[in-house]
């Protein structure tokens, strides 16, 4: 117990950490945020004004406080580009990258853990081939280029999927979720739900594409040292049929290292949508945190990094908590 | 200790980055194009498809792409030992002091590296790219500012398991002095899997740096970079496919490349690997 | 687990799968309507590259005009004569005079006209809305400094009193700032209007703002200029921010006008038979500025140099591609007053070359920085196209690309300010003065001036036709020219660029009938074509 207190404890320290890194990084780039929140043409006096309306003539520890204060009560300021609140554009951009991740992420085990599967039963197949191929290149292929070459063919040449973006039609009347796909099927708008699937599917197809190998390395290498322990031949000679074998021993024990690395890759693809939002223009959190970089909108970017260090760290807490119910012995030697 | 199938892709992928170097190097000889590389502009040849004349088209001021992609492979193995290098250069001495000194320091630059990583991988170095100006140099740097605590990590936890090992214990209760044994033996024992990770990730690099390119923080007209070129197509691509491929192209075998060179050295040093 | 649902041992397991996900596919394909859509008879679609960010209009100072220019309407709208005059159309105004010593402007307003939320418009309105603009002094409240006092004799009355002369017709029909807005809503909060409210006169009201997505407008059925006529009766405002989406989705006849149509994609459009690709003409220019305070660039013949070492010609046929003109004065063309008689640099390295050594600097030993904006493709390729032509001279040209906002900070101050800076420019009203005073006056503390040009006597014929414009006009245009003639004489700036704005619309809708001082459409004007699609 005392192991979880102290995960928790890091954990939020870590957070914390990254809050304040951020935000005095923020600060120190070069560049006038007030050019945001005032446009094109101020004058002289609009810029004293404005300065003095958001607090930037106060010394850097006294706006470090007031922010840390602020966030405590759940406020994260204002967007200086779009004058809306930061907690609403991060939801709103959070669902939209949760939603891409998530569907990568589905994808991707739907790929993975058969063609691994295969690959491990069958080591000198065409699908062990694949799967060899898959894990070294997929994570060599620029991510951003696949899109780009996923959209010449499907978009430009087939024109079978729309280019870009999350939809065309309005989105549904009641947003009970803020993931387009769901709230369409709640709502029983099926115009949307194919609009929202019809641009969602390139971005998705092309996140789980450059992350297969991943999976499927790991489903293979995982499936490949239990098919072989010494209980499975056991029971293979006992005359258990292969399906059970295969289903109910083998893939539960494989299962620990795929979970962890499944984990991670929903964590890097959480983090890493950057460039597929561009080519993409999905209004994700990655397009979020660019656009706010670009034009130096501090309480966005403070805000993204918040809650990408909150995002990431709950996965590796979940994961740690994971090995701890699987094996505490593993524990000990951890940190 | 090694099977023959891993040595030759070991020996091919190697081949492969070293003969890209050399072109990489010779490029301005090998191309009939050589001028292409400044910011010469042949307004009428724009935007051509693939011919005999021009293997890989030509792009939207003229000019020819394979030349492009030769000058590019400069600028792209350039970042990659940049980035690794400096990450290096930053990572082990951390590692060192965290792995021999212990204690407190440990613990603290285990902390600062927690921190690092906590960032998802491409925010810290927009960050940090955006604030010290859009460049390479600076794209460069900022990739192996946020890099440097995997090998620092790394480092640390094998110079823990080494330092352990019951024949390091023995001499130093035999009088073996502390620096002594750190240069001649923990050192050695413990720089083979960070070397197999920063070959690994010389691909990881040109990727990160080239990723941003394409947002805009990395290497701006006119040099030329495989990531440029492609965010540069952006305009162009749907209609004129060959300038976002081949660059892509290049960029996808030489971090292939990379990944196999990786791979055939951890399995010729034999460090131990979950395949 | 959703394996458990899978069956079969065999190793072809994986092959159902793929079978599976191809069908999905093909399913989505087929399931999407890929023909082009026929338009609505009633609804027009345009799409915006950003969200609206004021609702405001005493304070909107971007691209909120497409929305608000719909919505409100000012006293009376700017429109440009072919031959270079102008002349107003009557709006909520139907006429105006001024007192002869231009401190005094009466406008006579119309009647019988209503606000969207049913109030009903008299001068009082007009007087709110303008004092609102001066009280919050955000966006282009400037404009309005002038005006001492607004009393309101009656009803369909205003008068404005002033304490210098200004030209007060042509701050009425500005883009910003002159919106006449419901008196029941010049009194709220900023917080109000970020909701997404507005109350106007102008043939549509605002339906709904779906934030980040798009915007709404219906027809206003009591509008004053009343729907006899074939019009839109609903507008949307659909927020594209990718320039690739747009070129899609008007292909597709999904959205009906697409602006900022890569170059690349304009000649396929043109060749589409559902699209007619429109140029149209702005008041916009695009220039590098140059440092006249900074060694070297602080030296005339070197200056001077520079402006013939610019292909012109190449700028505006490659880089722009027909999306500029080449300039004749620090001015656009088509804005009243621009100094029509100045000789144009012309692209000679030869002369650049004999400039550089009347400047008496050493070929060769010359460094200078220009930084422009990094987003922006025609600054980048200028830049590239000039690094090379001055390298040829003996000039090192380094290229700093950069964020607006930082290059703004650094430009402003002459110890970081570079030798050359990029700039676009348009007036904030109808006004060739806006150019010349906003960019090259003398200003403390310096805002735009980032050519750091000081010269009295260019500040004295802007500040003399300033004050003339309310009074003499043709006098202030002459003394306007005379400035602009300044300008080119010394060289203070490189001007490659009068931008024109390039649409792509629906051959469906009715062509338009654009207005380079306002930058939106005016919906109201457009319909459906009837029979076609």
């Amino acid at each position: 117990m005392s192991y979880f207190v102290r995960r928790i404890f890091f954990s939020f320290f870590v957070i914390v950490a990254v809050a304040v890194l951020t935000f005095v990084i923020m600060r120190l780039l070069p560049g006038d945020p007030l050019t945001t929140w005032l446009g094109d043409r101020p004058t002289q006096e609009q810029i004293d004004k404005a300065r003095r309306e958001l607090g930037l003539d106060q010394p850097l520890y006294v706006q470090g406080w007031k922010y840390i204060g602020n966030v405590a009560r759940g406020d994260f300021g204002r967007s200086l580009r779009t004058r809306r609140p930061v907690w609403d554009e991060l939801k709103e951009k959070f669902a939209a990258t949760f939603e891409l991740t998530s569907l990568a992420m589905f994808f991707c085990l739907l790929f993975g853990i058969p063609v691994g599967i295969a690959a491990a039963r069958h080591p000198d197949s065409p699908w062990a081939r694949l799967e060899k191929f898959l894990s070294l290149s997929g994570v060599a292929i620029p991510v951003f280029w696949l899109g780009m070459l996923l959209q010449i063919l499907l978009a430009g040449k087939l024109n079978w999927l729309p280019l870009q973006g999350r939809g065309v039609l309005p989105p549904p009347e009641h947003s009970y979720t803020g993931l387009l796909l769901l709230d369409a099927l709640l709502n029983l708008e099926y115009d949307t739900f194919a609009d929202a699937l019809q641009h969602i599917f390139m971005p998705a197809l092309a996140l789980s594409l450059a992350s297969f190998g991943i999976i499927t390395r790991s489903v293979r290498s995982a499936m490949g040292q239990v098919l072989h322990k010494e209980y499975i031949r056991t029971a293979r000679a006992f005359g258990v049929p292969q399906k059970r074998i295969l289903f109910v021993h083998a893939l539960k024990n494989a299962l620990i290292p795929v979970i962890t690395v499944s984990g991670l890759v929903y964590g890097y693809l959480l983090g890493g949508t950057f460039l597929i939002e561009r080519v993409f223009d999905w209004p994700g959190l990655g397009q979020l945190a660019v656009m706010s970089i670009l034009t130096n909108d501090m309480p966005v970017v403070s805000g993204v990094a918040l809650l990408y260090a909150f995002v990431y760290t709950l996965i590796n807490l979940a994961l740690d908590l994971f090995y701890l119910w699987i094996d505490p012995r593993i524990t000990k030697n951890a940190v | 200790m090694f099977r023959n199938r891993y040595t030759k892709t070991f020996y091919l992928s190697s081949g492969y980055l070293l003969l890209l170097a050399l072109l990489a190097l010779l490029a301005g000889g090998l191309t009939p194009y050589p001028q292409d590389a400044g910011n010469v502009m042949h307004f009428t040849e724009r935007l051509l498809p693939p011919s005999l004349s021009h293997p890989f088209g030509t792009d939207s001021l003229g000019r020819d792409i394979l030349t492009l992609v030769l000058f590019g492979a400069r600028l792209s193995l350039m970042a990659a030992l940049g980035v690794v290098g400096l990450a290096l250069v930053i990572g082990i001495p951390l590692g060192l002091l965290a792995g021999l000194k212990g204690r407190w320091l440990d613990d603290l630059i285990m902390r600062v590296c927690d921190v690092f990583l906590a960032f998802p991988p491409l925010l810290l170095p927009v960050i940090l790219a955006a604030a010290l100006g859009p460049n390479l140099k600076n794209a460069i740097i900022a990739v192996a500012v946020s890099w440097f605590p995997w090998y620092t990590r790394i480092l640390r936890a094998q110079i823990l398991t080494v330092r352990h090992l019951p024949y390091i214990t023995a001499a130093r209760s035999a009088g073996a002095s502390d620096i002594w044994l750190m240069w001649r033996h923990i050192l050695p024992n413990s720089m083979a899997p960070v070397l197999v990770q920063a070959t690994l990730d010389m691909g990881y690099a040109i990727l990160a740096v080239a990723g941003l390119s394409f947002i805009g923080f990395g290497a701006r007209p006119p040099a030329i970079e495989w990531g440029l070129m492609i965010t540069a197509s952006r305009a162009t691509f749907l209609d004129f496919w060959w300038t976002a491929f081949f660059p892509g192209l290049a960029l996808f075998i030489t971090v292939f490349a990379f990944n196999l060179s990786g791979e055939g050295l951890k399995k010729i040093l034999a460090t131990g690997d979950e395949s | 687990m959703v394996l458990n649902k899978k069956d079969g041992a065999s190793p072809m397991k994986p092959n159902r799968i793929y079978l599976v996900i191809a069908a999905a596919v093909l399913l989505l394909s087929g399931s999407c309507k890929r023909y082009s859509r026929p338009g609505d008879p009633h609804k027009v679609v345009y799409a915006m590259y950003a969200d609206m960010k004021d609702w405001d209009p005493a304070a909107a100072y971007s691209l909120e005009v497409m929305a608000l220019g719909n919505i409100y309407e000012p006293l009376h709208w700017f429109v440009p004569d072919s031959g270079g005059g102008y002349h107003f159309r009557p709006a909520l105004a139907t006429g105006y005079n001024s007192s002869s010593d231009g401190l005094r402007w009466t406008f006579h307003l119309r009647r019988g006209v209503t606000f969207h939320d049913g109030q009903p418009f008299t001068s009082r309105a007009v007087k709110k809305s303008v004092e609102r603009v001066l009280r919050l002094g955000k966006g282009a409240a400037y404009i309005w400094r002038a005006v001492k006092s607004i009393k309101t004799p009656d009803d369909s009355t205003v008068v404005f009193s002033l304490s210098y002369p200004a030209p007060l017709d042509l701050i009425a029909a500005s883009q910003y700032a002159s919106w006449i807005m419901s008196p029941a809503i010049a009194d709220c909060t900023e917080a109000f209007f970020r909701k997404g409210r507005a109350a106007g006169t102008g043939p549509y009201r605002l339906k709904e703002w779906k934030t980040g997505d798009r915007v709404e407008l219906e027809k206003f059925p009591e509008y004053w200029g009343g729907w006899d006529k074939p019009h839109f009766s609903n507008v949307v405002l659909k927020i594209i921010s990718e320039a690739a989406t747009r070129v899609q989705m008007i292909r597709r006849g999904d959205i009906d006008f697409a602006g900022l149509i890569p170059t690349e994609n304009i000649a396929a459009m043109r060749h589409n038979p559902d699209l007619s690709v429109e140029i149209v003409p702005s008041w916009r220019n695009m220039m590098f500025l140059l440092n006249t305070d900074k060694a070297p660039t602080n030296n005339i013949y070197l200056r001077r140099a520079i402006l013939h070492a610019f292909d012109y010609r190449a700028a505006v046929e490659y880089i722009l591609e027909g999306m500029a003109e080449r300039p004749v004065a620090p001015v656009p063309q088509n804005m009243w007053g621009h100094a029509d008689d100045l000789t144009q640099p012309e692209f000679d390295l030869n002369k650049a070359r004999a400039l550089l050594k009347k400047s008496g600097l050493k070929a060769g030993d010359i460094h200078l920085r220009l930084a422009y904006v990094a987003s922006v493709d025609a600054y980048e390729k200028c830049a590239l196209m000039l690094q090379n032509n001055l390298q040829k001279i003996g000039i090192q040209l380094e290229l700093e690309p950069g964020l607006w906002n930082v290059l703004w900070d650094k430009a402003k101050n002459p110890e970081t300010a570079p030798h050359i800076q990029s700039m676009t420019w348009w007036p904030s009203y109808p006004t060739p003065g806006d150019w010349l005073n906003g960019l090259f006056h003398t200003q403390s503390p310096n805002l735009f001036n980032l050519s750091h040009y000081h010269n009295t006597v260019f500040d004295s014929l802007v500040d003399g036709a300033l004050a003339l414009e309310a009074l003499n006009r043709p006098a202030a245009v002459q003394r306007y020219q005379q400035a602009q003639r300044l300008l080119y004489e010394e060289a203070v700036a490189l001007f490659f660029a009068d931008l024109k704005v390039r649409f792509v619309q629906r051959r469906s809708v009715s062509p338009l009938k654009p207005n380079p001082a306002y930058e939106m459409i005016y919906f109201y004007n457009l319909y459906r074509k009837q029979g076609r699609s």
